[in-house]
């Protein structure tokens, strides 16, 4: 009797098992660290945040003329504003494919961003390749092949804290037209072919909304005659929606392979230009 | 021997029991919000679930994180407000009221009592819905509404505007015997 009372309890224990509250298991959709950058770019360069798949964003940048141009120019608002309209849009999670025009020398461009690794429980970084191909559209008499530039970089980034994210940016740009130019005095400045740079980017998050940001893209090796290294400071706002970007900056520039080879303001010099670019993120599918 | 036909006898019966239970690991869930002059709505595919209907007992979890409104942006904002990290599940265990039984080509509209659980917080609810048994399973269908309010959500802005407070939520799955 005894025994058959072990064997009615060990069943009883057996259906109650199969009859209890499912176990709560976690999906392993999300296991990957995000929101290191708010937008696709940091300032110039762009940023390890992806479009995700079947979105669209659309981002408007302006940069004015040079604040040290004091209150006569509007603190350079006055002066002639490079302006570029972009969309990018995410073939997948990791992949996204952009076109952007700038009003400078009338560039229109093309790249990628390829997230190669994400940061997650598993892996400390994010690594993505980008790469952008280059035009000047202007009726200037110049070649195909003189007109076109190439971008490429490596972003290695990590969120080291829920405030603090960095990312470091190898970078190469290629002109196919080195240009002489003559400047004032007689002189002549040389542009480069190629330039390799090594951008140092971070965000740091005050609060949901509002983050800061700097990026510096010190030259490697030469660089073209007269230029300085792009220095960029400014601010995220995020609405939910939209991400408003606000920024001084030495680059004038925002194609990254222009900024590396023309920014000719000096941040030591307080030589920089007022900025700001509107994110707008939109779901096609 | 007397053990082991009384043991077998034990089985059987667990078994019985079990024959009007029913799982789901790929149901689906809406959620419809509104925003002034604007609606979004989120949806994800992986709703877990069980229904018995011998002891008129349901239980149905999902991963927030699993939800997917169209904007990945939208996406990450949401479960920043949900606090994922902290709540990952949205869960529902209630009764069958009252329990019954369902034959091969029945249907049945079913009320059901219970407890939802999201953001820390839990609250006794009804949610009417249907039961289908089909071939394949029992066809689920169900909606309910929340507010934010009551499970201690903030409404996340869109620029200056408010999501609203309510939340219609939606489930509906095939669920298959156990």
């Amino acid at each position: 009797m005894k025994k058959h009372l072990v064997i009615f309890a060990v069943l009883c224990l057996t259906v109650l098992e199969v009859v209890a509250q499912l176990p709560r298991e976690r999906s392993n959709d999300r296991q990957v660290v995000e929101e290191l950058f708010w937008a696709p770019s940091v300032i110039i360069l762009p940023s390890v945040t992806q479009i995700p798949k079947g979105n669209v964003n659309f981002s408007i940048q302006h940069v004015f003329g040079n604040v040290s141009s004091g209150i006569s120019e509007l603190f350079g608002l006055d002066a002639s504003a490079n302006i570029r309209f972009g969309l990018d849009y995410g073939i997948s999670d990791q992949l996204s494919v952009g076109l952007g025009r700038s009003r400078f020398d009338k560039v229109v461009d093309a790249g990628f961003k390829w997230n190669v690794l994400q940061q997650s429980e598993a892996f400390p970084l994010y690594a993505s390749a980008i790469g952008n191909i280059a035009f000047d559209t202007r009726e200037n008499g110049y070649s195909t092949s003189d007109r076109q530039s190439y971008f490429v970089g490596l972003l290695l980034a990590r969120k080291v804290s829920e405030s603090l994210s960095i990312q470091l940016s190898p970078s190469w740009a290629h002109f196919n037209l080195a240009r002489d130019l003559q400047v004032f005095g007689g002189g002549i400045e040389s542009e480069k072919n190629d330039l390799f740079g090594l951008g140092m980017s971070g965000r740091y998050a005050l609060s949901d909304q509002v983050s800061l940001m700097a990026e510096w893209i010190p030259m490697l090796g030469g660089r073209s005659d007269g230029s300085h290294d792009v220095v960029s400071v400014g601010a995220n706002l995020e609405t939910g929606g939209h991400v408003f970007q606000v920024f001084l900056s030495t680059s004038q520039w925002i194609t990254p392979q222009y900024a590396m080879s023309r920014t000719r303001d000096s941040f030591s010099d307080g030589e920089v230009s007022f900025g700001f670019t509107v994110h707008r993120v939109f779901g096609i599918q | 021997m007397k053990s082991i036909l009384f043991a077998l006898s034990c089985l059987l019966i667990s078994v019985t029991c079990s024959a009007q239970s029913f799982l789901t690991k790929d149901g689906s869930v809406e959620f419809l919000s509104r925003v002034p002059l604007h609606s979004f709505s989120g949806e994800s595919s992986s709703l877990n679930g069980r229904v018995s209907l011998e002891e008129g007992t349901v239980d149905f979890y999902i991963d927030l994180e699993t939800l997917k409104t169209g904007i990945g942006k939208r996406d990450k904002d949401m479960r920043k407000v949900l606090e994922t990290k902290e709540f990952p599940f949205a869960e529902f265990v209630g009764t069958l009221d009252p329990a019954f039984e369902l034959q091969p080509g029945d249907s049945k509209p079913v009320r059901v009592s219970g407890v939802f659980s999201m953001h820390g917080i839990d609250r006794s609810i009804e949610v009417e819905g249907s039961l289908v048994y089909v071939e394949a399973g029992l066809e689920l269908e169900a909606a309910w509404t929340i507010r934010l309010e009551d499970y201690d959500i903030e409404p996340p802005r869109l620029l200056i505007m408010k999501v609203d407070q309510e939340q219609k939520i939606s489930i509906r799955a095939t669920l298959l015997p156990e």
